[in-house]
């Protein structure tokens, strides 16, 4: 038996099989080239809910669209003016005619407005206990994540954070940016905080926003079913750099994750292990060190301004040189850097070249950031990368 | 032209003197048709600036990585686009397009208070050129046309002595905000006061041409909407400079507040900025069909509920901001029930244009074009009240693409309608209708490739007010096509410059009815005298002057109204 | 003007002589407009307020309450309030035909809208020596601002009457045409409304918040 016969298709079933074919079409193109922040390519539940959504709408919105066009265009054509086109009947209107078009886009909008609702709450909670909880800051302009054991001290921090007087902060298990790692097939529960202005936290491939409001404790929970690297970003304006407040969310098997997370709690790689003894006092280690502890030099002793340049914003838990830490907040934590992607926001991607490119000058990859140029001389750069891509 | 016969006196200088002289007329001048025709040009010279400001984006944004404009430059150019293109563009031309067509519409032979609204005009010029010469005064504002605090804030922003928003771009925006809502408060009370009390004999409210109606509901919509704007950049300003702490987490205030305030002004805003636009459809697609407008009380109260509505919707812009469910659920549900008035007028313009005898005019292109873009948008909206989906998509891309929909697709599209359709009764001229269909279909192309790409790049993942971003598969081809759009957009304005200055120094070959239209202002002269009427008509239908026309078969006869 | 507009502008009246005068509806919308901005105002400050555990917020300095001796704002109160009646006569001397006796009872009601604003004055003196400014915390924000918007407005009255009572003087209204005294007067009547609304809410609210 043949199925399509094209004599057979009259023009309401041809107008009845387009919209079926859009829709399909529509699909196959978009779930097909979305790339890698596709809303439309859900990778965990609550992406999932919202992309349903979405096909439902556009499914609905796909039929008012062809319907309503489909009278338009008909009307353009049958009813142009031809030279012997008769007045038309001057017709004032019909209240039977009024109320069904009323009542019929009531009744789906209604029915969409059901399914709105119903969703809305069902993705309010998860269905499982969340397991690791991250207190997200939002600085500007790159993503902080901070690592707790339970939810309570997770909401501790968060108040300490915002300024509050806390007793007995706890400290984060683990302290990183740009780069998000959670396992698989789990609920991450996440708090929001901004001291700033209001950053606008997203992963499209895991869930939809949550803004970053400063005094308000926002929260939020995704998971991710599959394994994979899945970029983020900040969506609500937020200043000069708002286009580079990117970040990626990295969800790995448990086993990996358990992995990761004692790699992240070890203290930083220490180039200086043979010789603990040196300070800032000595001077430059001199050409026989290895490049990496020259570059934990200039880490931790390189001045600029009056300050000591790297270690005014930036943290290397566990590591010190003399009796000088590396304890600065304004920028991200370093203690280990070399494990990530990113650099500063996503404005680079971290390996040797792009950190080197940063380092001589961030102010040209990302005007406005808080990282001045710092003056380093080739020769302290090619140092730097080498002990920050030291720190595994 | 009216002071012609009027002895003057021979001092060097002297009022008299000046409001005789060839500009000094349009200076001078309380004539609610030179105030328009002041105020739509206006409006559609900051239309070009608005325009200029988006090829600029659209440029920058055309392949990745690109440079074109420094960060701070390009916050700027789209916090001056959208600020630009609402308060500078749309608002002013239909507030231009209002001036002069509604009173001669109801058959007044004016406003009711024409110097305020000689001041409503010079207001919006002089707030205009004060916003825009703050680009080479320090900077423009460049956060954004919703302008969030904290990011406008004068205080401590996270990091030791850096100011949230130094210098002075904010103050440029919240002071001309200030002066161009004045404006709009005056001349709203004029319309106001001119529809209710100023018709004509037989005039009734429900006889009153739809774009008096909406431009009536418009009015409403400002004088109760606009003193949120006016309390929430007022405290703003005072957080700034007198050390209050109204929107500043860090001393008991909230950001949210601001969130609050302005979108209790800018959602009946966005009504603002449509509701004449239907006003315009309903207007012209009858005249063209040959056809009385299908259902006019139910585009009229439509509009009406409308206008109710939208005082109840503002916080399905804070979805994503953390509001309780109910609330969030409560937002959803007045969003939705929106739709089903603007759907009421959607369905009754197809009634219109459904067995008509239609003459397609460029007019009658745009008023179609109108409707058939204005829906992709208005259903675009429909899904962003999809709160969980929402979440998605909101400040994203797609949210652009709906903003343009409804607005380039919705009210410029309209505004195109209008120019078309009433240009002859403004200077007695028509605008080439050759030229004005190629403009048409270079206007649809344009805007379907600049913004339809945008609703996938939204999907796609891509935020709104990224000044760039990196190579990504998804979105290079896509955003290279919306700047393709944008040109062609591009062209077909320049194509109707050029049109329209074509036609200005043509012949006035009008006449005074070109359309065979239905409403009173076809009735007088093309320019109308400054009385308007030699004798004010009296009315006793929707359809004046085809009464007047056909007298064998008036409307009143035929139809009870 | 040309002689065309002049006569324009008579046919223009002419339109709407039954009924209240045009400006009088301008003047409505215009109130009600303003009216809205208050309510604004005051809707921002019990957003803020219920925000908070406590009102006053600790750390702020709280504002002397009236039951707590601070009496001079509800002086103020009376004589604002009070204000309104020397306006209700001067209509009332109007439509007698009594123009001489109108500048007058307009001069009372500035007189006490001037003494309203100098004790506001001198409140805020007092507050600021104790170091209650705008900046303190949300109490100095909402109080200055809702108190100053509207000490702004009765300012903007007092001149407005001040005009009013010169055209008086000079024998500027006639019998049949002083809209602006209407004007002015209904502009005064909503200055005093909003004060009762302000009052209440920035003063009398925190006695039931303790
Ligand atoms: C002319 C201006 C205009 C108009 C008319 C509209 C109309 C609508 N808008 Fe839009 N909107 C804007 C201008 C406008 N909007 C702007 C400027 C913004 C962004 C501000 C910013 O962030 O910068 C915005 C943002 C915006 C948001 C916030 C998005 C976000 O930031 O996350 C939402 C969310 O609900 C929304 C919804 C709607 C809805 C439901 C309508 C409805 O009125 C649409 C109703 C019409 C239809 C639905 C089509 C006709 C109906 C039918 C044919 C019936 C059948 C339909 C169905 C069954 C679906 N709009
Ligand atoms: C009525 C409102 C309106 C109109 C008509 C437009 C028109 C256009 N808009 Fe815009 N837009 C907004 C309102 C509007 N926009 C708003 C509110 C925002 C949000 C801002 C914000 O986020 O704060 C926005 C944001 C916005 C963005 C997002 C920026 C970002 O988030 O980073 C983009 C990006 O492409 C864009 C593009 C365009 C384009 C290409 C047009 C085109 O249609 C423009 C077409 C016009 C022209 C091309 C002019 C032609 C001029 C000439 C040819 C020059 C002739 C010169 C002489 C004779 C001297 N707009
Ligand atoms: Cu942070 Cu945008
Ligand atoms: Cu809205």
């Amino acid at each position: 038996m043949r199925i399509f016969s094209p004599r057979k298709l009259s023009r309401a079933k041809l107008i009845g099989w387009s919209i079926p074919a859009i829709v399909v079409l529509g699909v196959l193109f978009l779930a097909g080239c979305g790339g890698d922040s596709s809303i439309i390519d859900p990778q965990g539940p609550v992406a999932l809910k919202q992309s349903d959504l979405f096909w439902f709408i556009f499914i609905v919105a796909t039929v008012v669209f062809v319907a309503v066009e489909g009278v338009l265009i008909y009307s353009v054509v049958r009813f142009r003016a031809r030279p012997n086109s008769p007045e038309p009947r001057q017709i004032h209107g019909n209240t039977r005619l009024e109320i069904a078009w009323t009542i019929v886009p009531s009744l789906v909008l209604f029915l969409v407005l059901g399914y709105t609702i119903y969703t809305l709450v069902g993705i309010q909670e998860p269905a499982n206990k969340a397991q690791t909880f991250v207190n997200v800051v939002g600085h500007q302009w790159w993503w902080e994540f901070r690592y707790f054991e339970s939810a309570g001290d997770a909401q501790v921090d968060v108040n300490a954070l915002n300024g509050q007087a806390v007793q007995n902060a706890p400290t984060p298990t683990i302290v990183t940016a740009d780069q998000l790692v959670v396992p698989t097939g789990t609920v991450v529960h996440l708090n929001l905080v901004s001291t700033n202005v209001i950053h606008s936290f997203w992963i499209p491939k895991l869930t939809g926003k949550t803004d970053v409001v400063p005094g308000h404790d926002n929260h939020m929970w995704f998971q991710a079913d599959t394994a994979g690297t899945f970029p983020g970003a900040c969506a609500e304006f937020c200043g000069d750099q708002h286009a580079h407040m990117r970040f990626e969310a990295q969800s790995m098997a448990m086993t990996d994750y358990t992995a990761w997370v004692t790699a992240q709690q070890k203290p930083a790689h220490d180039p200086d292990t043979n010789t603990p003894a040196l300070t800032c006092d000595q001077g430059w280690p001199g050409n026989d060190a290895t490049l990496a502890l020259q570059g934990k030099y200039y880490f931790f002793c390189k001045t600029f301004a009056g300050n000591n340049a790297c270690i005014s914003c930036h943290s290397v838990y566990g590591s010190t040189y003399g009796n000088i830490k590396a304890l600065g907040v304004v920028g991200p934590n370093l203690t280990h850097f070399g494990s990530r992607d990113l650099i500063a926001g996503g404005v680079l991607n971290n390996n040797q070249d792009d950190l080197t490119k940063w380092l001589t000058d961030p102010q040209q990859w990302k005007p406005g950031n808080d990282m001045p140029n710092l003056g380093l001389s080739p020769d302290e750069v090619q140092a730097l990368v080498a002990y920050l891509e030291s720190l595994q | 032209m009216a002071v012609q016969g009027v002895a003057i006196p021979e001092r060097a200088f002297s009022p008299e003197r000046l409001s005789a002289s060839k500009i000094g007329v349009w200076l001078t001048t309380t004539d609610h048709k030179r105030i328009g025709i002041m105020y739509m040009l206006t409006g559609f010279f900051f239309f070009l600036v608005g325009g200029i400001e988006a090829l600029l984006i659209r440029t920058q944004l055309a392949v990745p990585d690109n440079v074109v404009l420094s960060p701070d430059l390009y916050n700027q150019m789209f916090t001056m686009h959208g600020t630009t293109m609402i308060f500078l563009f749309v608002m002013p031309f239909f507030t231009g397009l209002g001036n002069f067509v509604v009173p001669l519409m109801i058959g007044a032979r004016d406003m009711a208070f024409p110097r305020l609204n000689a001041l409503g005009y010079w207001l919006v010029l002089f707030a205009g050129i004060f916003l825009s010469v703050s680009f080479f005064a320090g900077g423009a504002p460049n956060a954004g046309w919703f302008s969030y605090a904290p990011l406008t804030e004068a205080i401590n922003c996270g990091r030791p002595g850096a100011l949230c928003s130094p210098g002075q771009n904010m103050d440029f925006w919240i002071l001309g905000i200030q002066l161009l809502g004045l404006s709009s408060i005056l001349g709203s009370l004029n319309f106001v006061v001119t529809i209710l009390r100023l018709r004509a004999p037989g005039m009734t409210i429900n006889r009153m041409p739809i774009l008096a109606w909406m431009t009536m509901v418009t009015s409403f919509l400002l004088l109760f909407a606009l003193p949120s704007l006016t309390a929430a950049s007022a405290i703003l300003f005072f957080d700034r400079h007198l050390g209050t702490h109204f929107y500043q987490a860090a001393f008991g205030g909230d950001p949210l507040l601001w969130q609050h305030l302005f979108w209790s002004f800018g959602h009946p805003e966005v009504y603002v900025l449509i509701l004449p636009a239907f006003g315009i459809a309903s207007e012209v697609l009858p005249v063209f069909s040959r056809k009385p407008l299908f259902g006019y009380t139910f585009v009229a109260w439509s509009g009406v509920a409308i206008g109710f509505l939208s005082f109840t919707v503002w916080a399905h812009h804070m979805f994503a901001v953390g509001l309780p469910v109910t609330a969030q659920s409560f937002f959803a549900t007045t969003t939705t029930l929106i739709a089903i008035p603007t759907a009421v007028k959607i369905f009754n313009w197809l009634g219109t244009v459904y067995g008509g005898k239609l003459n397609m005019t460029v007019a009658m292109y745009f008023a179609i074009g109108f409707v058939a873009m204005f829906l992709i948008g208005g259903l675009n909206g429909a899904a962003l009240a999809i709160v969980p989906f929402d979440y998605q998509v909101t400040d994203s891309y797609f949210v652009v693409s709906h903003i343009h929909y409804v607005l380039f697709g919705g009210a410029a599209l309209a505004i195109f309608a209008a120019i078309f359709y009433w240009f002859p009764k403004w200077t007695g001229k028509l605008l080439n209708e050759r030229l004005g269909k190629i403009q048409f279909w270079f206007l649809i192309v344009g805007l379907n490739l600049a913004f339809f790409p945008m609703h996938l790049l939204g999907l796609f993942g891509m935020p709104r007010r990224i000044y760039t971003y990196a190579s990504n598969p998804a979105w290079d081809g896509l955003n290279l096509l919306a700047t393709i759009g944008a040109f062609t957009i591009a062209v077909g304005v320049l194509i109707f410059i050029v049109n329209f200055f074509m036609s200005i120094r043509g012949p006035a070959t009008a006449g005074d009815d070109p359309w065979d239209a239905f409403t009173l202002e076809w009735m007088t002269t093309s320019p109308p005298a400054v009385y308007n009427f030699k004798k004010i008509p009296t009315v006793r239908s929707r359809r004046p002057f085809y009464d007047f026309k056909h007298p064998d078969n008036p409307d009143w006869k035929s139809a009870h109204h | 003007m040309s002689a065309v507009a002049k006569e324009h502008a008579e046919v223009h009246e002419e339109a709407v002589s039954e009924g209240r005068p045009l400006a009088w509806w301008g003047m409505v919308f215009f109130i009600a407009s303003e009216a809205l901005l208050f309510a604004n105002l005051i809707a921002a400050y019990l957003y803020l307020l219920v925000r908070q555990p406590h009102w006053p917020p600790p750390g702020n300095i709280p504002l002397e309450l009236v039951s707590q001796g601070n009496i001079l704002p509800a002086i103020n109160t009376v004589i604002l309030l009070s204000s309104s009646f020397p306006m209700i006569f001067a209509r009332r001397a109007m439509n007698q035909g009594k123009l001489k006796q109108v500048p007058w009872y307009i001069l009372a009601t500035i007189v006490l809208g001037a003494i309203f604003l100098m004790f506001q004055g001198v409140e805020y003196g007092s507050l600021f020596a104790e170091g209650n400014t705008p900046s303190n915390g949300l109490v100095g924000s909402t109080f200055f601002t809702l108190t100053g918007f509207h000490g702004a407005h009765v300012t903007g009255g007092v001149i407005f009457l001040l005009v009013q009572f010169f055209k008086g003087l000079r024998g500027g209204f006639t019998q049949k045409k002083h809209f602006s005294l209407l004007a002015a007067e209904m502009y005064w009547h909503f200055v005093d409304v909003v004060w009762i609304f302000v009052f209440s809410l920035v003063y009398l609210l925190p006695e039931f918040l303790k």
